[in-house]
């Protein structure tokens, strides 16, 4: 229970002190932020826990928000005579928008089990192509609907059949009220979170688990395969659907056929194997990077400074791996506070001094030709892959740091290239993010194919510090 | 269920746990498995030996489920098992250990005994979230249940490791745990004693003995190693070319010539070989 009222106390708390303290702007962006943390953990589920391939999520966020939108727009029409917001946290119609959340879910659940189950009896690869087709197929029925009707004589006029169809085509649901706020967000994805992790620390997560790693071992040990792939599946589905409903009530979002695409969902997919396939904290944590990285491509900043800070995180836990399995807790702990704060430091710094670096910077700009920044790039990248895969000796640890420190160098001096590139000819680095994430994708890939975290979480790195079983 | 009987009638033998009749199988022209019948009583160790490819393993995935049998019938505990799909057959009470070593690879020793213990449990999604006192006196139980099979290995110091990084032969172990984990009532190992060397293997049969013993467990045993089937089996059978040619005990079996020509080539009649 604890967890769940520590829960419902952030959420107070995020509603009542922090989303004046930030602003609506970025309350709003901290919303966007929480709801791809649920869909990216839920998609984790499906991709993460049983293995499974699934590239259609944004067609269960589809299903979800526009049954979700539905109930509130149609409902407070009906019961209210109007869809205007009712102000306050706790109103009617309120009420009505976690009804229709979690009637978004369960919708989501049904329509998941009707996907899933003939496409996960098979194996392979058939799941990829069923929920890529879904996906596409949902999205242009939803493009046939009807226009929104706007007075309750209209809707008692249509009757529900008709009304059921009315949401808007393709240009979108315009009107669903936006009750979604802070208090909201942080609820439902910590709630969704909370779901996860319990689930993978059970009995059924661990068969999951069991699923990915080895189906005939799995079903050889009583695991019933299908059963466990539809059962992640489902959840996956509902866990999106409820998503979909915060999303539809999101303030300045609204449900249009043509943005809840094949983009969407590989953007979701893009997190869960950036943060780690089986990590929640990973997922999120990607959902959160990616999420604010989208937004900061907008106007990027300079990426001397955050790369130093990304640099120093990673050099710490190394540097804590190396200690604490070594035995020496004082020293490994020392070591991650250290990074810790550097990283911090660092990061502060870049407030301050992020400005006039990039000024600085850009005076480059005019003496590299877009052939000089290829010919570097090119060079940068093949000094980077032939470093990170140089095998070293075991006997000189040192080296793996200079190597590190090298590789994230390097890696900082190609981005700043492009950056400053970019910021000369005036172009838009948002438009082109899709390359960035697939480059990421390809560079974690080789590094490690179970993604950043792997199976661990975040908070796994405490297990360093535990003292050693005694060997017998 | 006749699966263990406590008195049974005397000159009328129980019926076998496993009770196989005529399975077969063929893979397109090549007949992998003929007209095997084997009959294991409970509480049997009985071995299945044969040269390479004759058929064993396959046999070992046709009782399993993995390949569905094409003739005959397989009865395990009076309850036929031939249609059933894989998990069904591990939840009848079969169980069974991989040649080439199918453990869970990046999970924990202790994770890939507990995916075992799965099978036996009463899961509902809706007290797996909740954390209902009944989910955690199971998960409490299972944990307990898990590190006393480990430790029947002495695997327990090894609990928080990653199966892979568990040297080859501990590896092997841990596959008999995990397969013992689901509580069968038939235990099928498949070359056991593979990789191990002669130490490993002494220790190895010991231990199957025991768990035979103290866990009340019927074993079957595919095996190369002649030296350790012959120490611990009561009963073999003999494959050939996925047909069964001996069966018997240990000591009928070293001097069949049916084996002995399966094993080392025909012996030509010539008295200077002899």
């Amino acid at each position: 229970m604890l967890p769940v009222v520590v829960i419902v106390l952030l959420s107070l708390l995020s509603y009542q002190y922090l989303t004046p303290w930030i602003g609506p702007f970025y309350a709003n962006v901290a919303s966007k932020v929480g709801i791809f943390v649920m869909l990216a953990a839920s998609l984790n589920i499906v991709n993460g826990f049983t293995g499974q391939f699934s590239i259609g999520h944004a067609g269960f966020l589809a299903v979800g928000g526009y049954t979700a939108g539905w109930i509130t727009y149609y409902g407070s029409l009906y019961f209210f005579d109007s869809a205007m917001v009712q102000e306050g946290l706790f109103t009617p119609g309120s009420t009505l928008f976690v009804a229709g959340c979690l009637a978004g879910g369960l919708v989501a659940a049904v329509v998941g089990y009707l996907v899933g189950l003939p496409s996960l009896r098979l194996r392979g690869d058939y799941l990829a192509i069923v929920t890529l087709g879904f996906g596409e197929i949902l999205r242009v029925v939803l493009t046939q609907t009807g226009d929104v009707l706007v007075t309750k004589a209209d809707v008692q006029q249509a009757g529900l059949i008709k009304t059921l169809g009315a949401v808007g085509g393709s240009l979108g649901f315009g009107g669903v009220p936006w009750y979604n706020n802070l208090f909201w967000t942080v609820l439902f994805t910590g709630l969704a979170l909370l779901v996860c992790y319990r689930l993978k620390q059970s009995s059924m997560g661990r068969a999951m688990l069991s699923v990915r790693e080895d189906e005939i071992a799995a079903r050889s040990m009583g695991i019933n395969l299908t059963k466990m792939k539809v059962s992640a599946f489902v959840f996956s589905s509902a866990l999106a659907g409820v998503a979909g409903g915060i999303f539809a009530h999101q303030s300045g979002n609204q449900l249009v056929p043509g943005e809840l695409n094949f983009q969407l969902s590989f953007d979701i997919l893009i997190m869960v194997v950036l943060g780690g396939l089986g990590s929640i904290s990973g997922a999120a944590i990607a959902a959160m990077a990616v999420t604010v990285i989208n937004e900061a491509l907008k106007d990027p900043p300079s990426a001397v400074l955050y790369g130093a800070a990304a640099t120093a995180v990673v050099m710490g836990l190394m540097a804590t791996e190396h200690l604490a399995t070594r035995g020496k807790r004082p020293l490994a702990i020392a070591a991650l506070v250290t990074a810790a704060i550097v990283a911090l430091a660092v990061g502060a710094l870049a407030m301050w001094f992020d400005a006039p670096l990039r000024i600085a910077l850009e005076q480059l700009a005019p003496r590299l030709g877009w052939v000089g920044l290829l010919v570097m790039g090119v060079v940068v990248v093949t000094l980077a892959g032939l470093l990170a895969k140089w095998r070293l000796p075991k006997s000189i640890q040192p080296l793996t740091y200079v190597r590190a420190i090298s590789v994230s160098a390097l890696a900082v001096i190609t981005l700043e290239l492009i950056r400053v590139q970019a910021h000369h000819h005036q172009v838009n680095l948002a438009e082109y993010r899709m390359i960035i994430y697939a480059l990421a994708l390809i560079l974690v890939m080789i590094l490690r194919p179970h993604g950043l975290l792997g199976l661990h979480e975040v908070w796994d790195i405490g297990r360093l510090f535990r003292p050693a079983k005694k060997s017998t | 269920m006749m699966r263990h009987p406590d008195n049974p009638v005397a000159g009328e033998p129980p019926p076998p746990l496993l009770d196989v009749r005529g399975i077969g199988i063929t893979f397109g022209g090549l007949k992998a498995v003929q007209e095997l019948s084997l009959a294991v009583p409970a509480g049997a160790l009985h071995g299945l030996i044969g040269p390479n490819g004759a058929g064993k393993t396959t046999a070992f995935n046709l009782l399993t489920g993995v390949y569905q049998t094409q003739t005959g019938s397989i009865t395990l505990g009076g309850r036929r098992i031939d249609a059933l799909a894989p998990h069904q057959i591990a939840e009848a009470g079969l169980s069974r250990t991989f040649q080439n070593i199918r453990l869970f690879a990046d999970l924990s020793v202790l994770d890939n005994v507990l995916i075992a213990c799965h099978l036996r449990g009463r899961h509902s999604l809706l007290a797996t979230l909740l954390r209902t006192p009944f989910y955690i006196g199971q998960e409490r139980a299972m944990r307990q249940r898990a590190r006393d099979l480990l430790a029947v290995f002495d695997l327990n110091r090894f609990e928080d490791e990653l199966a892979r990084n568990l040297p080859y032969g501990d590896q092997r172990r841990l596959e008999i745990v995990r397969a013992m984990a689901t509580q069968p009532s038939l235990l099928l190992l498949d070359e056991p004693a593979a990789g191990m060397n002669p130490q490993e293997k002494k220790e190895l049969a010991t231990s199957i003995q025991r768990i035979r013993r103290e866990f009340n467990m019927t074993v079957l045993l595919i095996e190369h190693d002649m030296g350790l089937v012959m120490d611990i089996c009561e009963h073999i059978t003999v494959l050939d070319y996925g047909i069964p040619i001996a069966a018997g005990a240990p000591k009928d079996i070293q001097n069949n010539p049916k084996v002995i020509e399966a094993y080392l080539g025909i012996v030509e009649e010539t008295p200077a070989k002899a």
